[in-house]
This record gives C-alpha cells, structure tokens and sequence, in this order.
C-alpha cells in the first residue's frame, strides 16, 4: 500500500525524466553542443598600401578599446567622472552611456597605453579593454587623398583604402573550441580552427619621391600665389602608370576627420572643370589627322573672329596677324584653333574629343571618378564648337589632360590610367601584376610627330618657355581658363600646364593646375609652368634622365646651389643658413635643433627650392650625417611615437605586439646602418 | 534501566538502513563529481566537499543513534517543548541570520553554518503528531484548527525570510498528517483547494517581492527571462536532457562541469546525475529515495503507536517534498526555489537533519510493538 502511494506520487517525475532524456535527449544534446561550441571570428591583418619601391605608405598595428557593460557597474556617476577626464569625454554624456540600462558597447577608441594605466589606477568594475587593428600612415599627408584611410574595423572608407579593400582586408577566420560557461577554451577540447586569411599589400604605382617633389613644389607655388588650391599628376606616358598625383591642400589619413570632405577629394580624378587652353592640342591634333591644317600652313589672326552671334577673341589685343599653325599654338591663339574646329565640324570634332577619352571616365582604379561633360552631338552647335577649341564650354579631369597629352607623348595610343602595380601576399611574393591596357589608337604615326613638333615649339619659342629645366627637351602646352562664375565667366581662373619630357623620349608627362592664383600675372605660362619646371627637374633628376643638351655652366651655377648642413642647429640658424645658399625651410616637429633634412645636405638642390628640415622632439639624440645612425631610445613610446622617432633617425621599425614599447633590439645608443630594422616589443601594462 | 534490548535491535529496519546507506554513498559518489574540479568550491583539496558532507553524515548517524536509544516516546512527551524550541529556533535566524541568495536561513555556530530550517521540519512534525495523537478516531472540522496554526506560524516566518522553498514542506506535511489522523478526505481536498485558489494568489500580490513574483513567473515560462531566473532551469533541463539514456559519463558531464548550471553541487546536484550518469543514473537515484521513503512510510503504517504511526507520516512527506519540489525544479516542473535533494545535495544541515528523522523512525520501527513481561 505505501509502496504503491510513493510510485504513484512519484510516477509524474519519472514521467516526465523519460521525456526529457529518452524522448528529447537529442534535441538536448545538439543545444548542449552549441552552446559550448561557440564560433569566434579571428581577424585578418590588413595588407600594406606601398609605393612602386615598397615604401610603406599604410599598416596596421593594434589599438585598444574600451568597452563597457553597464550592468556590471556599481555606480555610473562616479565611474564617468573618473574616466571622463582620462578619456576627455563629456562627463555628463558618459554618465547616460553607463545607466544600468544601457546597452553594452564601446565607448572609447584609439586609447593610448598612458590612459589605460590611468584607467586601471582607477579600479572601474565593468570594463574590458579590446584590441583592435589601428591604421596607421606612417607618411603622414602624403599622399593623404590618394591613399585614403581605413575605419578601425579593418574598413577601408576612403581613396585606395575603399578602392583596394576586398584585396587588403583578407578573410576572417573562424575558431571553433569547446568554451566553459565564462567563454574560456577548455584545454584539451575540440577545436575546429580556420585561419584567417590576411590581406595583401597593394604595391601602387605612385613613387613616394615623385610624390613628394609634386606636393613641395605645388604647396609652394600655392602659397606663393596666394592661390586656393592646386593639383599635380606625373604619368608613364608609356604604360599608363600613375606617378604621383597631388592635391593641395593635403589631408593626413591619421586624422582624416579634421579634414573637409571636400578637402578629401582627389579633384584630379573626382572632379572636373574647364580645361583652357590646353585643350588645343586635340583640335590641332583632329585637323592635322583630318588633312585640314598643317604646321606650315599660314592662318591670320584679326584678334576675333565671329561665330553666329557670338565674338571669341584672342587674348592678345588686336591678334596676332599672320602666323602658322604651329606659331598659332605657341602663342596659344583663340580665333585660329576656334575656326579650325568649326572646318572640322561637329561630327569630326565631337569624335576626336571622345577618342582622346573624354566625356568618359577612364577606367582609372580609383573610387568616384568624374566623367567631365560634353554637349550632345545635337546641342554641339557652332559657338560650342568654337569655344570647345580654347577648352571653354566642356569639363574634364586633371587625369583625362593627362592621358590625352599621353597619348600624343606615347605614339597615338590612348593608355587606360592605373595606380594599382601589383598584389604581393605577406611573403612578399607576387600575386596578381596589372598589366598596361591600351584602349585604343588615336592618331596617326604622322599625325602624332607632327603635335609633337607643335608642342615642343609651344616651350621653346611660345607661352610655355618657363616650364623647360635647364638641359631638357619639352613638349607642352599652357592653359589659362576662365573659371565660370554665375552664368558667365569671371576674374578667377586656374593657371596650368600640362607637358611631358624628355621631348624625344618621353619617361613622363606632368600637368599642373593651380586654382585661382590672386596674382596680376596669371597665365598658366607665368604661373604653372614654373611648378611643372621644378617637378620636372626634379624627377629627371630622380630618374637619372641625362640632359640632352649641354647647359652653361653659367646657367647651372645659378640654378643649383650646395645644401648646406644645418643638422644640430637650432631654427633661427638653420632658416639662415639655407636662405644664404638661396635655399628656403620647411620645418616640420616640435624641436629646436634640427635632426634630420631633406634632400641630404653637401647634395645640389635648385635655388629657390625648399628643404625640409625636421625639428625633432627632445629625447631625440642628435644624429650625425652620413650613412650610420645612433639607434634611439624607443622604450616607454607608444608605436606611433617609436615610429617617427625610428624614421627621423633613418631606421625602420619591425613592431610586434601593442601598447608600449619595452624592449628594442638593437640597444639604443648603438651605431648602425641606416634603414636598419629596429625589432621593438610592446605590451599593455 | 534497560533502554535497549535484543528485541529492539533485531526490529531496526534492515531495509532502511541498507536504501539510506546507498542513498547516502550515492549521493557522496555524485559530490564528488560535482565539485572536485571546481577550485572555488574545494580550494586546493578536491575531496573537501565530500568530506564536509561525510562528517555532516557522521554526525547525522550519532543523532540518530540518540532518539533510536532514547525512543519516540519521550518526544511525544515533550512535543510541545518541540515545537516552542523550533518556533525559537527560526526567530533566532531572523535575528542573527545571514543571507544566502536572498533566503535568510543560516545561522553561525561555533565557526560552522547550519540552516536550522532543515531541523525545524522534523520539530514541526513531531509537534504536529503530537497534537493529533492526543485523540483517536476521526478528526472533526474543529479539531484541524489548532494542527493548521501550528503549521502556519513556522511557515509564515519561513516566508517573511524569503525561503519559499521550505514554505512549500510544510503544507503537504500538515495536510497529510491531518488526513492519516482521520480527517475527512474532502476536508483536505478542499483545504488544497483554498491553497491553490485563495491563499495562494493572495500571498503571491501580498507578501512576495518582485524577484520571487519573477521566479514563480519563470517557473511558469522558463523562456521569459533565458538569462536571468530562468536561466538555471533552462540550463538544468539541456544538462539532463543531453544526458540521454547512459549519460556522458562519471565526470564527464560538459554542461555541468563547465559552469553552464549554476549551483551544480547544491540546488541542481540532480542535473549533475542526469546529465552524467544518463537515465538510468537519475532513475536509481529516485528509487534509492524512494525507497527510503517508502520504507518510512511502512514502518509509520505498520505500528499501532498513533504518535509513532503520524511522526513517520510527516517525516516521510518532508523528504517526499523535498524530492519531488528538487527533482522537479531540475526538470523545469516545479517552481525553482532552493530546497537540497536529500543525500545528494551539498548540504550538511540537511543531511543531519534527514538521518536525525530517519534516526525517529527507526526508533517508531524498534518499539512497534508492545513489550510484553
């Protein structure tokens, strides 16, 4: 009797034992596994954007987060007002962030080795510190707009970032480990692991050099113009890679928030505008393909002609009278080139304007291209086409010029424009290699010698002699546009030139444009045609080009001078220093003695031309020139930091780990080759 | 003075020694599972948690060895002095107690904590026989009022100290001791009745705060609140299910080892049986206590001492409680509150309290019949 009393109370527990571990067992056990075996994701190392020489121009290291769970906190108040300060965030804000009911998140980025000691000396319950993958450019604004940046979850946003970023974020992996309950691995458990694949470094075609020598030159000219911005593009006229491309003013990726989006844009490539008078080449060129013109053939110019209703002057009062074709362009003569398009006529114009790549965009591996605008073949009516001559009416890219001038450099072909090399994995072993693309031949072989001929007259006998470096042959052309204002056409104008060289065996084509220059004298001829003189110079230099013609040594005396070697000077002495060899400064850090210069000093740099002269800040040792370094004191910097103290002494850094540095091989104070890898650990606390 | 014979000895329940013996061997063997791999728990020697319960044991076995010498009688007796030294007893909890997961029901005597509570019970029913074995024969309406005031004070006080758990022994206790003495069986229906439908809102809009509102809620809809109340439960339930019919083996249980089941070695010591040693390891356990139970129950049965017959009653319903509220919040059928599985769960008080009322019965056992000179 009482056994059959308890079984009976008990049956109910036994029945419902059997439901849950015979019946359902295998639902039970599949949610056991899953929660167990929970998948984590392993994050990729993002690849390196170099230039053409593998000079890294972005990496990633690691930074720390700090992310909150406001349930854990025992009192929002008073853990705002101990981590507002450290952090420099609004207490108040911060508080709210940090109320039970809050979501978990993140609630500071980007936070320095210092303030995590901080915050750790304030003992707040809650928090976790996360480590993510930082950006870092170690060339600061070169190249800023070009290079574009990266979000810090390995996003690129911006330029070749976005560009590139399938290439450079690589693929995450995946672990799968038995965890305990607190999110543990257990030792000894199963474990599916799939590495991440990391990305590959985008080796771009830009040359870190030439870059460099376009941004001096242009933030000079800019300046000394009073000017609002400028850009410069250098091109292979060959092959279509793309030196270098400038763009003023700069932006820094490390901190690209503290530019303006506009300021952001790479405008050689985002966007258009009127071109002037550059643009005459391609009439010529059409005329010449078409059998309309030729360079001897004599045109008179009254100082305007008439189209419909409509008057185009020349810019010359009163015109330039008789003159050939090839005269007409040096002296870059409206009325001529407006009458020859209107010989052309419509179709024949508006097909040479689209085979030079205009109206289009040029498949250039960049983000947010502009294609320029053109009329329709329809509303392309006289004045258009007259105006269209002179550069007037139409808008196109700084990089569409470029590949035009290209063309007439490289023999007729049209190249499609690229920036991307090649993709090297970590190894540095070569993945994929862009290959130059032709997009189609233009002119004529007789044809294009014969623009050729007009547009070296254009440097030697025309508008565009300032733009020749001493000892080189130039094919160019000046432009002076008007800028449209309201309707019509204002004061403002954007001074260019576009050129390549050497003339008869071009290594590469250079276009300057500077926006409204505020001078008096503001022809392309006065204005840009200096800037392209000192890029030029300076690249043929670079490129070990030898001058074809022997330059006086009277000449050349004046123009070069000696650097002299202010290193361990301090900033009043330096500046006058270089001003007595004719040479200006650029300084750059926080210092007061000069530890490193830029070019080299006892090397010849062009009168007038900048040196930079780095200032850095104290701790740095004094370094002395020459080929050896004294190997800085890195320990206790945080990366960025050990970077450019490592750069300013010329060595290069090999980082491993985050936070701050605490040990560095070789010891500081040794001697070693420049360009020397400085292995240096770091660690949070 | 011979307080012992032969004859008594020869009438100690075999059969209740040997099922509590196992129970109490089984329920070390799970122990020990359940905690030597948790440092927090153990410190550096995995066996500390075993050898707390076996002393706790050990003492349980001298208690009970004391009331089979000294026999039920003598609590019949002093079953008032009983029930005013629990009464006493659980107001000094109220007074010095401390607090564990919200319940306050542990009391620090002389370096070691002991819930009282567990003892309580047994005093409760002793008290409870008592009084009703005063009479013969049916119980009138009448004479259930006293009986259920004696239930209801230490019951009120176990609530206002928020251990609803025990709460929860004490009602069928009383209601079972009421029937067996002869009340109408209707009566304690209704009585179940009221609870459920009266008392039973009332008190849950009247006295629970709102964090036993959300486990007696949870209870009903584990999938309310997966990461708070109902958490434990819903995990418990996946340990034992994933147990399947063999388990995973002694130790080798992932859910419980690995921290997803709280209180794995107290409250939801069942899960640790189910999940590792698989259906057949749950069903033995709940028959070794079934046994034990039964056994008890037999040995109230078969006496013709009404005290004796009722206090094994009452002792046999609170470890039945205790089973089916334990057992049943690990499955998800019960509401979740914190009452130990007896002999299994790491609880000493209980574990001296159990063997201390299995010790009375015994004694019900060696005296059940009259001694004839």
């Amino acid at each position: 009797m009482s056994l059959i009393l308890v079984i009976f109370l008990y049956s109910i527990l036994f029945i419902r034992l059997t439901y849950i571990q015979v019946f359902k067992a295998s639902e039970y056990a599949a949610e056991a596994l899953s929660q167990r075996v929970k998948p984590s994701e392993v994050n990729p190392t993002r690849g390196r954007i170099l230039d053409r020489n593998g000079i890294e121009l972005a990496y990633s290291t690691s930074s720390n987060s700090i992310f909150v769970r406001p349930q854990d906190l025992k009192d929002p108040q008073k853990a705002a007002s101990k981590l507002a300060p450290i952090l420099g965030l609004d207490q108040k804000k911060l508080a709210t962030q940090l109320e039970p009911g809050q979501k978990p998140g993140i609630i500071a980025r980007k936070v320095s080795y210092e303030q995590l000691r901080s915050i750790a000396q304030q003992k707040v319950a809650g928090l976790t510190i996360l480590e993510q993958g930082q950006r870092f450019y170690p060339k600061g604004s070169l190249a800023g707009q070009l290079i574009g940046f990266a979000g810090s979850d390995n996003q690129g946003l911006e330029g070749m970032e976005a560009q590139c970023d399938g290439t450079l974020a690589g693929t995450a992996g995946l672990l799968q480990a038995e965890r305990d309950a607190k999110g543990n691995i257990i030792p000894g458990g199963q474990e599916v692991f799939t590495p991440a694949v990391d990305g590959l470094d985008v080796v771009l075609t830009i040359d870190e050099n030439i870059q460099y020598s376009c941004e001096k030159h242009l933030e000079n000219a800019v300046k000394e113009f009073g000017a609002k911005g400028g850009f410069a593009i250098a091109m292979d006229p060959i092959t279509g890679e793309l030196l270098a491309i400038a763009t003023y003013p700069f932006t820094n990726p490390n901190d690209p928030f503290t530019s303006s989006t506009k300021q952001r844009r790479l405008t050689p490539i985002t966007d258009s505008y009127e071109p002037g008078s550059t643009f005459k080449l391609i009439v010529a060129a059409a005329a010449i393909e078409e059998g309309l013109a030729d360079l001897d053939d004599k045109f008179y110019d009254p100082g305007h002609i008439k189209v419909a209703n409509a008057t185009i002057r020349c810019w010359k009062a009163g015109g330039h009278g008789e003159q050939t074709l090839a005269e007409a362009m040096a002296n870059s003569c409206n009325p001529v080139f407006s009458s020859l398009a209107l010989k052309l006529g419509p179709e024949k114009f508006m097909h040479y304007v689209t085979a030079f790549g205009f109206g289009s965009k040029t498949g250039v591996d960049f983000p947010g291209e502009a294609t320029g605008l053109l009329h329709s073949l329809k509303q392309f009516r006289v004045v258009e086409q007259a105006t269209y001559a002179f550069g007037q009416g139409l808008s196109v890219t700084g990089l569409q010029l470029v590949s035009a001038l290209s063309t007439i450099a490289n023999g007729g072909t049209l190249m499609r424009p690229y920036l991307v090399k090649e993709l090297r994995d970590l190894s540095g072993t070569l993945v994929k290699r862009t290959l130059p693309a032709k997009i189609r031949k233009v002119l004529s072989d007789a044809t294009v010698a014969k623009v050729q001929k007009m547009l070296h007259d254009v440097t030697t006998i025309g508008s565009g002699t300032k733009a020749v470096p001493a000892g080189y042959k130039v094919a160019g052309k000046t432009g002076t546009a008007q800028k449209p204002e309201g309707g019509g056409y204002g004061d403002k104008r954007i001074s260019s030139f576009m050129g390549y060289l050497p003339a008869d065996d071009p290594k590469v084509a250079i276009l300057v444009a500077i926006d409204e220059p505020s001078t008096e004298n503001r022809y392309g001829g006065t204005v840009a045609a200096p800037v392209f003189q000192r890029i030029a110079s300076d690249i043929m230099r670079y490129m070990e080009v030898a001058p074809s013609e022997q330059v006086k040594a009277s000449e050349k005396v004046a123009q070069l001078t000696k650097v002299p070697d202010v290193i361990g000077t301090e900033r009043a002495r330096a500046a006058a220093l270089l001003r007595s060899a004719g040479l200006v400064m650029a300084a750059e850090g926080e210092g007061t003695v000069a530890t490193e210069m830029v070019p080299r000093p006892g090397t010849s740099a062009t009168k007038g031309s900048a040196v930079m002269v780095y200032f850095a800040e104290q701790g740095t040792k004094q370094e002395k020139e020459g080929l050896e370094s004294v190997v800085p004191d890195l320990r206790g910097k945080s990366l960025k930091s050990a970077a450019i103290a490592a750069g300013l002494s010329g060595f290069a850094l090999s980082p491993e780990g985050s936070g701050i540095v605490y040990k560095q091989s070789p010891a500081p104070g040794g001697r070693y080759l420049k360009g020397t890898l400085i292995a240096v650990w770091l660690r949070t606390q | 003075m011979n307080l012992l014979n032969r004859k008594m000895l020869r009438d100690v329940d075999m059969l209740l020694v040997i099922v509590t013996a196992a129970a109490f061997a089984y329920g070390c063997v799970v122990l020990y599972s359940a905690t030597y791999a948790q440092p927090s728990l153990t410190s550096s020697d995995p066996l500390s948690m075993v050898k707390k319960q076996a002393v706790a044991g050990l003492i349980g076995l001298l208690l009970a060895a004391f009331f089979m010498i000294i026999g039920h009688r003598i609590l019949q007796r002093t079953h008032l002095m009983v029930y005013a030294g629990s009464i006493l007893l659980l107001v000094a909890v109220t007074l010095v107690g401390t607090r564990v997961r919200g319940a306050l029901g542990w009391i620090r005597v002389a370096g070691v904590s002991l819930q009282p509570v567990e003892f309580v019970k047994y005093g409760v029913a002793i008290a409870l026989a008592g009084q009703l074995a005063r009479k013969e024969g049916p119980l009138g309406i009448g004479e259930m009022v006293v009986p259920l005031l004696m239930a209801a004070v230490p019951t009120g006080i176990v609530i206002l100290q928020n251990d609803l758990g025990s709460a929860l022994v004490f009602i069928p206790m009383v209601l079972a001791m009421l029937w067996a003495a002869g009340a109408d069986t209707k009566i304690v229906l209704g009585l179940i009745a009221a609870g459920i439908f009266v008392a039973a809102p009332l008190g849950y809009f009247l006295f629970l705060d709102d964090y036993q509102k959300a486990r007696i809620l949870t209870f009903f809809n584990p999938g309310r609140d997966p990461f708070g109340a109902g958490y434990n439960v819903i995990q418990s339930v996946i340990g034992i299910g994933s147990g399947g019919l063999l388990g995973k083996g002694y130790t080798g249980g992932t859910q419980v080892q690995l921290g997803f089941v709280p209180e794995h070695h107290s409250d939801f010591i069942f899960t640790v049986i189910g999940e590792e040693l698989g259906f057949i390891g749950a069903a033995v356990a709940l028959l070794v206590l079934m046994a034990v139970i039964w056994r008890c129950l037999r040995i109230g049965m078969s006496t013709e001492d009404r005290f004796g017959n009722l206090m094994c009653i009452g002792i046999s319903t609170i470890m039945a409680t205790h089973v089916a509220i334990n057992v049943g919040m690990s499955m998800a059928i019960m509401p979740c509150t914190g009452i130990p599985l007896p002999f299994f769960s790491a609880a000493g008080s209980s574990v001296m309290a159990t063997l201390m009322g299995l010790g009375m019965a015994q004694s019900v056992s060696m005296r059940r019949k009259k001694i004839l000179f």
